[in-house]
């Protein structure tokens, strides 16, 4: 006889897979460290308190979210910290405070908590965050020190302020920066989003690591090159053209930490390969023609809005195709219909 | 002899006072539960885009006023005797032809006031506010004091939405209310982009049904106190 006092009812999924939001967003922030302690190098402690800054107003705006919406605070919910971290890596090292803190606070309360919290936000609010701040105070958002210069953490920031290669580029001509400093980051820019050798073993690190889905990068980064290759914007040509422009701004960190979210990517294969492309081309249409000298915040915001009708579009297509198959085949496996004739 | 005024019964006293409890609240309702704005979200464009200050929610609070009320009650009046559609043009001729008389009320305001505006001052002459309420009149023919009550509450309603939105864009934005500076130490001009007029628009009627919820939900705690009384 069953003892059914020892079955225990369980809320569905049932079946879960490997991932949960601790080991995906513990990653992510272990895909960031480095970058950080490459901003470290190149511009002193105030990077890493600029992080924490952000970590920490994104953490506290989220239990302050959960109270108010009436539900128990998650300390196991490390995405916030992955958004907090994410925006002061986008901004230069020069940034006030206080601008890192009203983005954060933008992304969490107004971007992630309206749309229902994690796991619910239709937009990136790393992404949403850093817009508002380039809305709000383009200045200071663009612009750079020079690395390798010490930055004071508090009071007036007195270090040597230079145009990055983005801004140089929209403007038609070539940054004066060796291909060798191009590959090590050492250059005006946003503070992690300069070091792509370091982002490339950041993102085969969450590639091997299930975080993210390969379609993706690659299918931005092919349609970057692609959209380069064919309209160059400096005489530069052929792949030193795509170095100069994969390393200048953010094109690169925004395509590997920002545009792989999981929750406002699409889910499904091939929906995802197209959401990556067009994010490609969307964000070098913004970069040539748009008004700032960076777009990829702004393409990712404009692809996440398109993400969900992706996925449903596609599955209405696999499901009618499904369908003619299903059909096909059964009509193929029918036997033949007896006649009389036959039968007699 | 002298005629008897008919003695109305104690029933038809009672519907009378129901109809009139019944105009009323439908009256009053554009100022809270049926606010145009943040309710039945008509005319958000001149919201979301032109209340950026206070000055500028002054100005589209007279021109909804002189714009869009003769307009109600011009359609309240004549929606039960003829076609919708002619009812449409001619509340939409009469909210066109007051555009002047509320240009001549809104300029001494400021001299960069229509600036300011841009295309959200004409278009109030073709908002969807009159027609809204076209189709209602019509089915439902209402005394004139109501309609002109209604109006009123129309106007008093979206001038609250505009002034709560205006006063807190200028604030957040320059620091400033109605142009005196108030030293405020943070100054994020991006509120005044259409953009966040959406999100604190959105932001506004949100509270504005969460103060309906508790509303109703302190009337059933009354209701349901006074059912366990009597019984």
């Amino acid at each position: 006889m069953l003892n059914l006092t020892r079955v225990k009812e369980r809320v569905p999924p049932h079946i879960h897979g490997r991932e949960t939001n601790v080991t995906i967003m513990g990653d992510m922030i272990l895909a960031l460290l480095p970058l950080y302690v490459m901003a470290y190098i190149y511009y002193g402690p105030r990077s890493a308190v600029l992080g924490l800054v952000g970590a920490g107003t994104c953490l506290l705006a989220d239990w302050l979210c959960s109270l108010i919406s009436g539900r128990k605070i998650n300390f196991y919910d490390l995405s916030p910290l992955v958004t907090g971290l994410i925006l002061p890596l986008a901004m230069p090292a020069t940034v006030p405070y206080y601008i890192i803190i009203t983005a954060a606070l933008f992304a969490i309360m107004i971007v992630k908590y309206p749309f229902g919290g994690t796991g619910y936000n239709l937009f990136n609010p790393a992404a949403a965050g850093f817009a508002f701040a380039v809305f709000c105070w383009p200045q200071q958002m663009f612009r750079y020190p020079v690395p390798m210069q010490s930055i004071p953490i508090f009071g007036e920031i007195t270090a040597t302020i230079a145009e990055s290669p983005a801004y140089v580029m929209k403007l038609g001509a070539v940054p004066d920066i060796d291909q060798l400093n191009i590959l090590l980051g050492n250059f005006a820019g946003p503070m992690g989003a300069t070091n792509i050798l370091v982002m490339a073993a950041c993102l085969l690190f969450l590639v091997i690591r299930n975080v993210v889905n390969w379609r993706i990068p690659l299918c931005y980064a092919a349609a970057v090159v692609l959209f380069v290759l064919m309209f160059p914007r400096t005489h530069l040509t052929g792949w030193q053209a795509v170095l100069y422009e994969m390393a200048a701004g953010s094109l690169t960190f925004g395509g590997i930490f920002v545009l792989n979210d999981p929750v406002t990517a699409p889910k499904r294969n091939i929906p995802k390969a197209i959401y990556g492309a067009v994010a490609g081309t969307v964000t070098m249409i913004f970069r040539y023609y748009g008004g700032f000298e960076q777009g990829v915040m702004f393409a990712v915001l404009l692809v996440n809005a398109f993400a969900p009708l992706t996925d449903r579009v596609y599955e209405t297509i696999i499901f009618h195709v499904r369908r003619i198959r299903f059909a096909a085949e059964n009509s193929e496996n029918k036997p033949a219909k007896q006649t009389r004739n036959s039968q007699a | 002899m002298q005629q008897k005024t008919p003695k109305i019964s104690r029933q038809s006293r009672r519907a009378i006072r129901r109809r009139n409890r019944r105009n009323l609240r439908l009256a009053l309702g554009g100022l809270f539960e049926k606010n145009p704005v943040l309710a039945s979200g008509l005319i958000i464009a001149p919201v979301v885009v032109a209340a950026v200050s206070l000055r500028t929610a002054t100005a589209l609070s007279i021109a909804m006023a002189l714009i869009c009320i003769p307009a109600i009650i011009v359609s309240g009046l004549i929606s039960r005797w003829i076609p919708y559609w002619v009812t449409a043009v001619t509340a939409t001729a009469v909210s066109t032809a007051m555009i002047i008389p509320a240009y001549l009320c809104i300029a001494p305001l400021s001299v960069h006031i229509f600036d300011a505006l841009g295309i959200y001052f004409p278009i109030m002459a073709v908002s969807s506010l009159p027609m809204a309420y076209i189709s209602g009149y019509r089915r439902r023919p209402r005394p004139m004091r109501w309609i002109i009550l209604q109006a009123v509450c129309l106007a008093v309603g979206f001038a609250a939405v505009a002034f709560l939105m205006g006063g807190l864009r200028e604030f957040i934005g320059y620091g400033t209310l109605w142009g005196f500076p108030l030293n405020t130490p943070l100054k994020i001009t991006g509120v005044q982009l259409p953009f966040f007029g959406f999100i604190l628009l959105g932001f506004i009627a949100a509270g504005l049904q969460g103060i309906k919820v508790l509303i109703h939900y302190i009337d059933r705690k009354k209701r349901d106190a006074q059912e366990a009384k009597t019984s």
